[in-house]
C-alpha cells in the first residue's frame, strides 16, 4: 500500500512535460526581458535630438561619413551588443558586416568601421569625450552624453525601432 | 617606397598628436600566401613542380583632417615566383578624399579603380571565394584597371529604398598587358607596359529594395599607348582610341555569394578582348564554404606586334628549310576558359584558408612554355590545350 500512495503522488508525464516547457521557456524569456535597451548616444555637442533609422543604418553602413550638422561621424559600438544592433540596423549579421567594412575601408573611402568597446561604460566615455561620436549602446549612459530618440520614439516605446 | 611611407607617418604625426583619438590615423593590413601545382604549364599559383613562392602583403593608412578632409594609401608588396622571379613593391592607391556632402565626395591622386565589382578591392583576399580574381576579367586583360591618376567623384543617392551610386573620373593610368602570346615574342619580358592617357570614365550602380542586390554598368574611353621590348628594340604603338566597358550583377547575403561580370575591351590596331565569370559560395556552417566558378576569354588582334606572323616568334638566324612552312598557330594561344570548385575554411572573416582545383582550357593563362609552342611551331606537335590546377593558400586582412 505505502507503495502505491507514493506511486500516486508521482507526477504523470504529461505533468513533467509540462513543468519541463515550463522551466525551458522560462530560460528563454527571462535573459529576453533582461536584455538592456539598445540607445543611441551622441557627443554632448550634437544639436539634433533625434535620428532616423534610414538615417543609423546609412551611417552604420559607410554610406553617409559624416552625421546630419556635417561633422564627420566617429562611430563606435559596444562590443557586447554587436550582434544585436548590427542585425537591427543593418539587416546583416556579424560576420557579414565585418566583410562589409573590410571592403569599404580598403577601397579607400574615408569612413571608418565602428571602434568597439568592451562595455558601455567605456563606449560612454569615447562618445563623451569625442565630438561627432555615436555609440549604439546596452543600457543608460551618464548625463555627459546624449541619448537620441529613434524615428521619434524612445527606448521605452513599444514601437522604438531599436528593439 | 619605405621612405613615402616614413614621409607620410611622420607628416601625420603632429596632426594626430593634436587631434585626438578619435580622429586619429586608422591602420590595416592584408596578405596572401599560396602555393599550387598543374600537371602541365603555369598557370597562377602552380607549375609542374610546384611553386611556393607567391605571397603578398600590404599596408593600408588612412588619416582624417577635419570634418571634411581626407588621406589613403595603400602600400602592396608581392612576390610571384613562378612568373616573375622579383619581388615587387607599388603604391596600389595614395590619394586625398574631400567630402562634399554626407554621401558625396572628391577623390584627387592615384585612386582605386571603380570600373569593375573588384576593381576597388583587387587585393583583399577575404573578399572573395578564390585565391585569385577571375582571371577572364582580372587577369592583365585591360578589362580590370587598377587606379587611375586623376580626380573623381563618388556618391550616392536615394530614392525611396532604392539606391544609386555613381564613380566617375577623369585622369590616366597604367596597366600590365601580359599573355602568352607576348611571351613568345623574343626580347619582350613577357610584358607589355599600356598606357592609357586623357582616359574618362564612369560606373553607376543600383541597389534594389532587395537586401544584398546589386546591378552595375561602367565604361570608359581613353587614348592608349604601349610599348613591348623585342630583340630589335622597343616596339611602341599610340594614339589608340580605346573603350571598355562591363555589366555586373551581385547578390551577397550572410549565405550565399553570387557575383557575375561581363567586359569588353576595344582598341583598334592592338587588341579586343571579351570575357566575364559566374561566381557562386555557400557557407555551409559559418566556417565552412564551398565555391565554384566559371570565367572565360577571348582576344583577337589587331595589329602591331602581337599579330605578327609565327616565324617572327622564332629566334634569329632560325632557318626554316626550304619548302617547309610554319603551322598555324592554335587557336588556344589566345583562348581561356576555367572551372573552379573550391573549398574555403574562414577561422573568421579576417583570416581564410582556401583549396581550389580549376580545369582550364586553352593558352592564354595557363602557358605551356614559350619553347613548348615553338617547338610545336618546328614539328606541329603542340601541347595539349588542358591542363588542371590544384592551389591552396591562406590569406588575411586586418
Amino acid at each position: 500500500m505505502p507503495r502505491l500512495q507514493i506511486a500516486s503522488l508521482r507526477p504523470t508525464p504529461f505533468v513533467q512535460q509540462l513543468r519541463r516547457a515550463a522551466l525551458v521557456a522560462a530560460a528563454l524569456v527571462v535573459p529576453a526581458l533582461a536584455q538592456a535597451q539598445l540607445r543611441v548616444i551622441v557627443n554632448r555637442s550634437y544639436p539634433d535630438t533625434d535620428v532616423s533609422m534610414r538615417d543609423l543604418t546609412r551611417l552604420f553602413r559607410g554610406e553617409y561619413g559624416s552625421l546630419a550638422n556635417g561633422q564627420r561621424a566617429v562611430l563606435a559600438e559596444q562590443a557586447t551588443a554587436r550582434a544585436r544592433y548590427v542585425r537591427t540596423v543593418t539587416g546583416m549579421d556579424d560576420d557579414t558586416f565585418r566583410r562589409h567594412w573590410i571592403r569599404i575601408v580598403f577601397a579607400g573611402a574615408p569612413v571608418a568601421p565602428p571602434r568597439g568597446f568592451p562595455d558601455a561604460e567605456t563606449a560612454c566615455a569615447f562618445v563623451a569625450r569625442t565630438p561627432g561620436a555615436l555609440a549604439i549602446v546596452e543600457g543608460r549612459c551618464g548625463d555627459d552624453v546624449k541619448t537620441l530618440t529613434v524615428n521619434g520614439r524612445q527606448g521605452g516605446d513599444a514601437q522604438y525601432p531599436l528593439r | 617606397m619605405k621612405r613615402t611611407l616614413l614621409l607620410l607617418v611622420a607628416a601625420a604625426a603632429p596632426l594626430v598628436a593634436q587631434s585626438g583619438d578619435a580622429q586619429g590615423p586608422t591602420f590595416g593590413g592584408l596578405g596572401s600566401v599560396s602555393g599550387g601545382v598543374t600537371n602541365r604549364g603555369t598557370y597562377l599559383a602552380g607549375t609542374p613542380d610546384g611553386s611556393y613562392q607567391n605571397s603578398q602583403f600590404g599596408l593600408r593608412a588612412s588619416m582624417p583632417f577635419g570634418d571634411k578632409l581626407a588621406i589613403s594609401g595603400l602600400v602592396n608588396w608581392r612576390e610571384e615566383g613562378q612568373q616573375r622571379g622579383q619581388p615587387r613593391s607599388d603604391i596600389t592607391y595614395l590619394f586625398a578624399t574631400y567630402r562634399l556632402s554626407r554621401a558625396w565626395d572628391l577623390r584627387l591622386g592615384k585612386v582605386k579603380h571603380p570600373s569593375n565589382l573588384y576593381s576597388e578591392v583587387f587585393d583583399i583576399g577575404t573578399l572573395r571565394p578564390f585565391l585569385t580574381l577571375p582571371q577572364g576579367i582580372y587577369g592583365g586583360t585591360g578589362n580590370a584597371f587598377t587606379s587611375y591618376t586623376g580626380v573623381g567623384v563618388n556618391g550616392t543617392a536615394y530614392v525611396g529604398d532604392w539606391q544609386f551610386g555613381v564613380a566617375s573620373y577623369l585622369g590616366g593610368g597604367n596597366f600590365r598587358y601580359n599573355s602568352t602570346r607576348i611571351d613568345l615574342v623574343p626580347g619582350s619580358g613577357g610584358d607589355v607596359d599600356v598606357n592609357v592617357r586623357t582616359s574618362g570614365g564612369a560606373r553607376v550602380f543600383v541597389r534594389p529594395p532587395v537586401r544584398g542586390l546589386l546591378i552595375g554598368l561602367s565604361g570608359l574611353r581613353g587614348t592608349i599607348a604601349y610599348c613591348v621590348g623585342s630583340i630589335a628594340g622597343p616596339q611602341c604603338g599610340s594614339g589608340i582610341n580605346g573603350s571598355q566597358g562591363s555589366v555586373q550583377l551581385e547578390y551577397m547575403t550572410d549565405k550565399l555569394w553570387l557575383r557575375s561580370e561581363w567586359a569588353a575591351l576595344r582598341g583598334p590596331g592592338f587588341i579586343n578582348t571579351r570575357g566575364g565569370y559566374g561566381q557562386l559560395a555557400y557557407f555551409v556552417t559559418r566556417k565552412l564554404q564551398l565555391a565554384t566558378q566559371y570565367d572565360y576569354l577571348r582576344e583577337t588582334f589587331d595589329g602591331g606586334i602581337v599579330a605578327f606572323d609565327p616565324s617572327t616568334f622564332l629566334p634569329p638566324g632560325t632557318q626554316l628549310p626550304p619548302g617547309v612552312q610554319l603551322p598555324p598557330i592554335p587557336n588556344a594561344i589566345d583562348k581561356h576558359s576555367d572551372i573552379a570548385l573550391g573549398v574555403n575554411w574562414w577561422f573568421s572573416p579576417d583570416v581564410v584558408a582556401k583549396l581550389s582545383v580549376h580545369s582550364v582550357d586553352g593558352w592564354r593563362f595557363a602557358r605551356p612554355g614559350s619553347s613548348a609552342i615553338l617547338g610545336g611551331l618546328l614539328t606541329n606537335r603542340f601541347p595539349a590545350e588542358k591542363s588542371t590546377l590544384l592551389q591552396a593558400g591562406i590569406q588575411f586582412s586586418f
